[in-house]
């Protein structure tokens, strides 16, 4: 006579405790996945901070030492300018993003790989300076002369 | 465009004190939220008195504050406190993370639910209809510190922030105002009046707060020390992009009763 309860018994337990072992993966894998991707976005943060950082402080001197004009021509314009290059990429070596200068002497749109480089643009009035970020999209010089960039890290 | 409208941060002082509009509308959001879980509490379905709320805030407050403040850390500017670890405690200075606090919260919550015999979903789905009152406020506290504005745009309604220089910029801050606060508070509120599975109600905020915070990180300027991080995504966007996967996986695991404990079966008189 209680065979039947018995068995239903057993078997809502042995439900609940499959589900609840169920819940428990379901748990473990939504933590892990959680860590795991928080951990890659660390690691992806610290890098670009880093290479930010650099790139930054070449634009925050660029803006900074850049010859002043007016210049008598165009041309008298270009070799300031390619002067001034050559000096910065002496002074500050390579690209923080990977292989080549740090600093470049080309029309923005010329250039095939922006990442964080620093172009100078020779124009009648002044030096054009025009930085790229770790992703290749064009800084905001008036916000980065309103914050510039800390000395150290 | 429109005239930033110079609101003094500083709203008043008590003697010689400064009170911050920041700090005040943090203040004033807590005791909204305190006082609505109180009143949300006592609902037949939650049973929470207010002693056992406010145990809980505690709890809560505590994950907020330092899982925001690691997140900040760990995912903004780690090379930078690395080489300054003492000033990883100097909260007062500025720098959290909503989903390094969110996590905290999290965590928050499962310790409360350990101690308290609660599960730590059924917690969540308890509090996480106030936490807009909270964000939408500090977005607010946002705008009128001049902070954390958008990005340059010449739309009729974009700001000239001090802070940003002579362009005008997206006021992300009122964005994120009226879609963190208002419309995620309407959502959760709506959404949470009727009996729901457990855990749905705390899916449905990761959810959709992971959807706002990913569309409005596209008015947002990025922050100056990270600039765009993945492409054209920033900081913000890459965290807030597993959001809405997890936000779904959860509601589906809500849905199939894989949250339900067995106390709260019997409660319901066996069905979620």
């Amino acid at each position: 006579m209680t065979a039947a309860p018995e068995k239903a018994g057993a078997r809502m337990s042995a439900t609940r405790g499959a589900e609840s072992s169920a819940t428990r993966r379901f748990a473990r894998v939504m933590i892990g996945f959680t860590i795991l991707y928080g951990l890659l976005a660390a690691i992806l943060s610290f890098h670009i901070v880093v290479e930010q950082q650099a790139v930054r402080r070449h634009l925050d001197t660029a803006l900074r030492v850049r010859p002043v004009g007016p210049f008598a021509s165009i041309r008298a314009s270009r070799a300031v300018a390619r002067a001034f290059v050559a000096r910065l990429n002496a002074a500050f070596g390579h690209n923080p993003c990977g292989p080549g200068p740090a600093f470049a002497l080309a029309r923005p749109h010329a250039m095939a790989r922006r990442d964080c480089l620093v172009v100078i643009a020779p124009g009648r009035h002044r030096l054009h300076v025009r930085a790229y970020d770790t992703q290749g999209h064009h800084m905001d010089n008036v916000f980065e002369r309103l914050n510039p960039p800390p000395r150290h890290l | 465009m429109l005239a930033y409208p110079h609101i003094n941060p500083v709203g008043f002082h008590i003697g010689p004190i400064p009170i911050h509009w920041y700090g005040l509308l943090e203040i004033i959001s807590f005791v909204i939220g305190t006082i609505w879980l109180i009143r949300r509490g006592r609902r037949a379905e939650w049973q929470w008195t207010k002693e056992q709320v406010l145990d809980l805030e505690y709890y809560l407050s505590v994950g907020a504050i330092a899982g925001g403040r690691l997140g900040y850390v760990l995912w903004y500017d780690l090379p930078y406190y690395l080489g300054h670890p003492i000033q990883i405690l100097e909260v007062w200075d500025g720098g959290m993370s909503f989903h390094g606090g969110l996590i905290g919260v999290i965590l928050g919550c499962w310790v409360y639910g350990r101690k308290h015999d609660r599960s730590a979903m059924a917690v969540l789905d308890f509090v996480a209809p106030a936490a807009p009152i909270g964000l939408g406020l500090g977005r607010l506290a946002n705008f009128i510190n001049d902070q954390l504005f958008g990005r340059v745009s010449h739309l009729p309604w974009a700001v000239i922030f001090p802070a940003g220089g002579p362009e005008p910029r997206q006021p992300s801050q009122i964005y994120e105002f009226l879609l963190e606060g208002v419309a995620l508070l309407i959502i959760l509120a709506v959404y949470g009046r009727k009996r729901r599975p457990t855990g749905a109600v705390g899916a449905l905020f990761v959810l959709f707060y992971g959807i706002f915070r990913f569309l409005v990180e596209y008015t947002r300027q990025p922050d100056i020390q990270l600039g765009f991080v993945l492409g054209r995504l920033d900081m913000g966007q890459v965290l807030s992009a597993p959001m809405i996967p997890i936000g779904i996986a959860l509601l589906y695991w809500a849905y199939r009763g894989g949250f339900e404990t067995p106390e709260r079966n019997r409660a319901a008189g066996g069905s979620a």
